[in-house]
């Protein structure tokens, strides 16, 4: 017997599948008619394969086929992470960026970093493994920027009784112009740096509406408040599509840098659907138990993908190296990997086919 | 399995500045023990918190608001007899720094482990040394570890170190070449 989380979705419903293994988050969409987009990259196995690959597979998506898009929010580890494993597998999938992302300025650093030990674990590489597969196979990347339409498919295409529109909000071109001097700024500096630089990439972040008939989605990506280029333009926006989302995944992990409340009263449906990954790294957390409290009061129908806030034992050291971390005050605990799945199905225009399922320790806040 | 360092600080490759040794040649080495700093108390034992406070060795290490061992914790070891044996090695990217609380969270990955495990480390900002601290950043990389110092008598102490990773130093050829390596890859993607 299949189990229900093995289980296709029918060919004219929509899916938002969110995995959070407790540090990064992927999304996996279905389009309708056995389609699918993937919005950035988390791996939960100790294999290293990427999570949306896995569940892909599991539900016998023929992802050189069927997986139509690649979406790279931002470059920050916690959304790459396996991205180019996906870009290099999904063969016929085209990729969507920040323009700011596939500029010469961002690859030197790539580049240059590529050399080092952090090779492994920053974002900017992972994107220059990408921006190598990418000019090997002679792709052509979208750029994702403001009211940009990045995927239509109209019913008459699809023989379903819906269109489907996946259109960018952001980033602006504004954002894209800072993150470039910053850019540059850190090159120029590049002899003395040790490590990869800041250069605020969550304006840069690429939010998504995903408009199905008369439903709409949002995808917050993690977008956080700035006073010129953060949600307000987003919120302000008057050429996007004002219709109110039925579900939103909650902007960068649910932290009060990312919460506006014009977004809850503007941009979402009463009671919307709120998907939550959190980000956990040591003791801190999020979101935190004020974010939480916050996020309750706006919805009753927010979801996270794992209980982040459980406390992990650390594994069994030799006495020895158990008495000195100890002694120092040192605490070491297995990262967290939970392979914890929201996923949310419906059919557009029919709002009694809304259904939530919670897989592998996901939850109801 | 197990490393013996045989090395001595003083001819580690991270070698030890001229202003960390003192008079007589021999290198100050933090005590991995985190220590509570000393107040003043007053007569009856109670910290007194309104007599002036001498500045904090963070301070003037340039850590903000980070707690210091105070001086009489720091030991002075000869830097030629000291040996460091390794019992467990890990490669870790410093995640965040919470001066408030005096530590940094960081992510490691044990070295010569059979299989890779991931694991999350809070560790004290003190136990950072003082000619790391120019390397010690949000993102930057470090090996820590857990293992006993020998002395020259051949005494074993438990003890743990950081050493923050020392890259070359990048030269602006380098950096050109990056760039061209980069626009060479770049203006194979096309963009839409």
């Amino acid at each position: 017997m299949t189990s229900p989380i093995a289980t296709p979705p029918k060919s004219d419903e929509i899916e938002i599948s969110l995995f959070g293994p407790g540090k990064g988050e992927a999304l996996v969409i279905h389009i309708g008619a056995g389609k699918w987009v993937i919005v950035d990259s988390c791996v939960s196995d100790p294999s290293g394969s990427p999570t949306p690959l896995q569940y892909l597979d599991s539900i016998g998506v023929d992802i050189k086929t069927d997986v139509l898009m690649i979406v790279a929010s931002h470059w920050h580890d916690d959304h790459t992470r396996g991205l180019s494993t996906i870009v290099n597998k999904c063969i016929n999938a085209t990729f969507v960026c920040a323009g700011a992302m596939v500029k010469d300025k961002f690859a030197t650093l790539g580049q240059v970093y590529a050399k080092s030990s952090l090779k492994d674990k920053s974002g900017i590489c992972e994107f220059s493994r990408i921006h190598s597969i990418l000019a090997e196979r002679g792709a052509t990347v979208r750029r994702a920027y403001k009211n940009r339409p990045l995927l239509k498919r109209n019913s008459s295409e699809t023989g379903l009784n819906f269109n489907f529109l996946l259109e960018s909000l952001s980033p602006t071109d504004e954002a894209e112009e800072l993150c470039i001097k910053q850019i540059s700024e850190v090159i120029s500096k590049l002899e003395a740096q040790r490590c990869v630089p800041d250069i605020t990439p969550n304006i840069l972040s690429v939010v998504l509406q995903i408009v199905s008939g008369s439903d709409s989605i949002l995808l917050g990506s993690d977008l956080e408040n700035h006073t010129e280029h953060g949600w307000c333009i987003v919120v302000n926006d008057k050429i996007r599509s004002q219709s109110k989302s039925l579900a939103y995944k909650v902007a960068h992990h649910g932290s009060v840098s990312g919460h506006n409340d014009q977004v809850w009263s503007t941009m979402l449906e009463d009671g919307t659907i709120a998907l939550l990954a959190p980000f956990c790294c040591g003791r801190h957390r999020i979101p935190g138990a004020e974010d939480i409290k916050r996020i309750k009061t706006l919805t009753t129908n927010a979801y996270i993908t794992t209980n982040h806030n459980k406390s992990l034992r650390s594994r069994n050291f030799p006495p020895d190296v158990k008495r000195t971390l100890g002694d120092a005050g040192i605490k070491i605990t297995p990262t967290l990997k939970s392979k914890g799945h929201i996923r949310l199905r419906f059919a557009p225009n029919k709002p009694d086919t809304r259904r939530v399922d919670l897989f592998n320790g996901a939850l109801k806040l | 399995m197990t490393e013996i360092a045989t090395m001595p600080y003083c001819q580690d490759a991270n070698a030890v500045p001229q202003h960390m040794l003192n008079n007589k040649g021999l290198r100050r080495i933090l005590f991995t023990t985190p220590h509570k700093e000393e107040q003043p108390s007053n007569s009856a034992g109670i910290a007194d918190t309104t007599q002036p406070q001498p500045p904090r060795i963070s301070e003037q290490r340039g850590i903000t608001a980070a707690a210091v061992l105070p001086e009489e914790n720091w030991r002075l070891h000869s830097a030629t007899t000291q040996r460091f044996i390794t019992s467990k090695k890990w490669e870790g990217v410093v995640n965040r720094i919470d001066t408030d609380n005096e530590i940094f969270f960081a992510q490691l990955n044990e070295l010569n482990a059979a299989n890779t495990i991931e694991e999350d480390a809070e560790l004290p900002i003190n136990d950072v040394a003082e000619d790391d601290l120019e390397l010690f950043k949000e993102g930057a990389i470090f090996f820590f570890s857990v293992g006993y110092r020998i002395s020259e008598a051949g005494a074993h102490e438990r003890s743990s170190r950081i050493r923050f990773q020392r890259l070359p130093k990048w030269k602006e050829d380098d950096i050109i070449d990056a760039h061209n390596k980069a626009k060479q890859i770049i203006n194979k993607i096309k963009l839409e």
